[in-house]
């Protein structure tokens, strides 16, 4: 569960790279984990987004967590589609190698990797939206109202994407099973 | 509202992708960023070095390290325009079009149009010339000054490429063309990195006998 600061605390004035880096660097590498996966390597992702906030005047930014968080989902499309791009030009890159990064030990690391693989293969058949609300509200546990912040939309859109989003990702479980031997 | 059956729930968080997610790479993305600050800083090596000189000068060392992370100080100066809050433009946009030009380059190049590729090529150079699909376009565009049989061109380009961007193809043609220039030396210098049987097939009369 990510631990993030409430909005409130996000209307400062006169914010520091510093200061934006340290209290939200580790909820953007879990954002490019849970929504880049199996494409692109989450560290790649939050290097970029800090590259864009280091370019940014921040004395502007109203409220940081979501500007943060639109910021990530424009990096991980906009990544995806140069590795779709890539392959596509035939230049194969360490596809999904993320995922696999360290080597498991023992029978619950074992199957905990499973599990990893399982989700991350379900969560790539969802479409972006789908897969961005499913992750705010199930791992993140975010409410609907802060992933309506996020997200710039209104709360009622938020729980019909979720309701469809959830079943979605419950039959791309099961297909994806289907097709693990 | 439905709810994720509990086997379901279960998986999505014993699978979570970000479970090795560690303020370890935090602190690795960090240094990147660090690192890169001071390579854009060079440029601004006189107010760096003189900031260096005043504060080692009044034993605040410190103040240069809070200093980098500052942005204007050592990071570009921000553009003209800020961002908005919500950045929500298309990011995909500027991609496309990039690859558009290239995939008009790679067509061409493969309808026998080397100079129209070479044109869609240049094209893209001025549109994008930090484009994201940089290294593809720099491939593309030696496989047209070989297909045009601009050779010097050609090797001066392949000779600067990173080793990654060159394929076993486009490594065969490398060697190909320096042994067209009987430069059989660099030929198998270059045609190391193939397989035996491509690189003798690519060397030709420049291959030598008994060697793989």
């Amino acid at each position: 569960m990510t631990a993030h600061l409430p909005a409130e605390a996000d209307r400062v004035t006169a914010l520091t790279f510093d200061e934006v880096y340290r209290a939200h660097a580790l909820t953007v590498a879990r954002w490019a984990a849970r929504l880049g996966r199996p494409w692109l390597d989450p560290e790649d992702v939050t290097h970029d987004v800090f590259l864009k906030v280091q370019r940014s005047r921040l004395d502007d930014i109203v409220d940081v967590e979501a500007w943060l968080y639109t910021i990530t989902v424009n990096v991980v499309r906009t990544r995806r589609r140069v590795e779709r791009f890539r392959r596509w030009f035939q230049r194969p890159e360490a596809d999904g190698a993320s995922v696999a990064s360290e080597a498991p030990h023992g029978l619950d690391a074992l199957e905990r990797k499973d599990a990893e693989r399982l989700v991350v293969a379900a969560l790539a058949r969802l479409s972006d939206r789908d897969r961005e609300v499913l992750v705010l509200f199930e791992l993140e546990g975010r409410s609907g109202q802060e992933i309506a912040r996020l997200m710039a939309v209104p709360v009622d859109r938020v729980w019909v994407w979720l309701h469809r989003a959830r079943a979605r990702f419950a039959k791309a479980v099961e297909a994806t099973q289907e097709r693990t031997p | 509202m439905n709810e994720l059956p509990d086997d379901v729930k279960a998986l999505l968080q014993r699978g979570d992708p970000a479970r090795d997610v560690s303020p370890q790479l935090v602190a690795r993305v960090s240094e990147r960023l660090d690192t890169r600050v001071a390579v854009q800083g060079r440029w601004q090596g006189a107010v760096l070095v003189a900031a260096l000189v005043a504060s080692v000068a009044m034993g605040a060392a410190g103040t240069v390290v809070v200093a980098r992370w500052v942005p204007g100080v050592l990071a570009p100066a921000p553009r003209a325009t800020p961002p908005a809050s919500t950045p929500r433009r298309n990011p995909d946009e500027a991609v496309t079009q990039e690859a558009r030009l290239l995939q008009a380059a790679f067509e061409a190049l493969a309808r026998g149009a080397p100079d129209e590729a070479l044109a869609k090529l240049d094209e893209r150079d001025r549109a994008f010339p930090a484009g994201a699909l940089a290294a593809e376009a720099r491939v593309a565009r030696v496989r047209v000054l070989l297909a045009r049989g601009d050779d010097d061109a050609a090797l001066d380009r392949l000779a600067a490429l990173p080793e990654a961007d060159v394929t076993a193809a486009l490594r065969s043609a490398w060697v190909q063309v320096l042994v067209k220039r009987a430069r059989c030396e660099d030929a198998r210098q270059v045609a190391r990195a193939l397989d035996g049987a491509a690189a003798a097939a690519a060397l030709g009369p420049c291959a030598v006998k008994g060697e793989p």
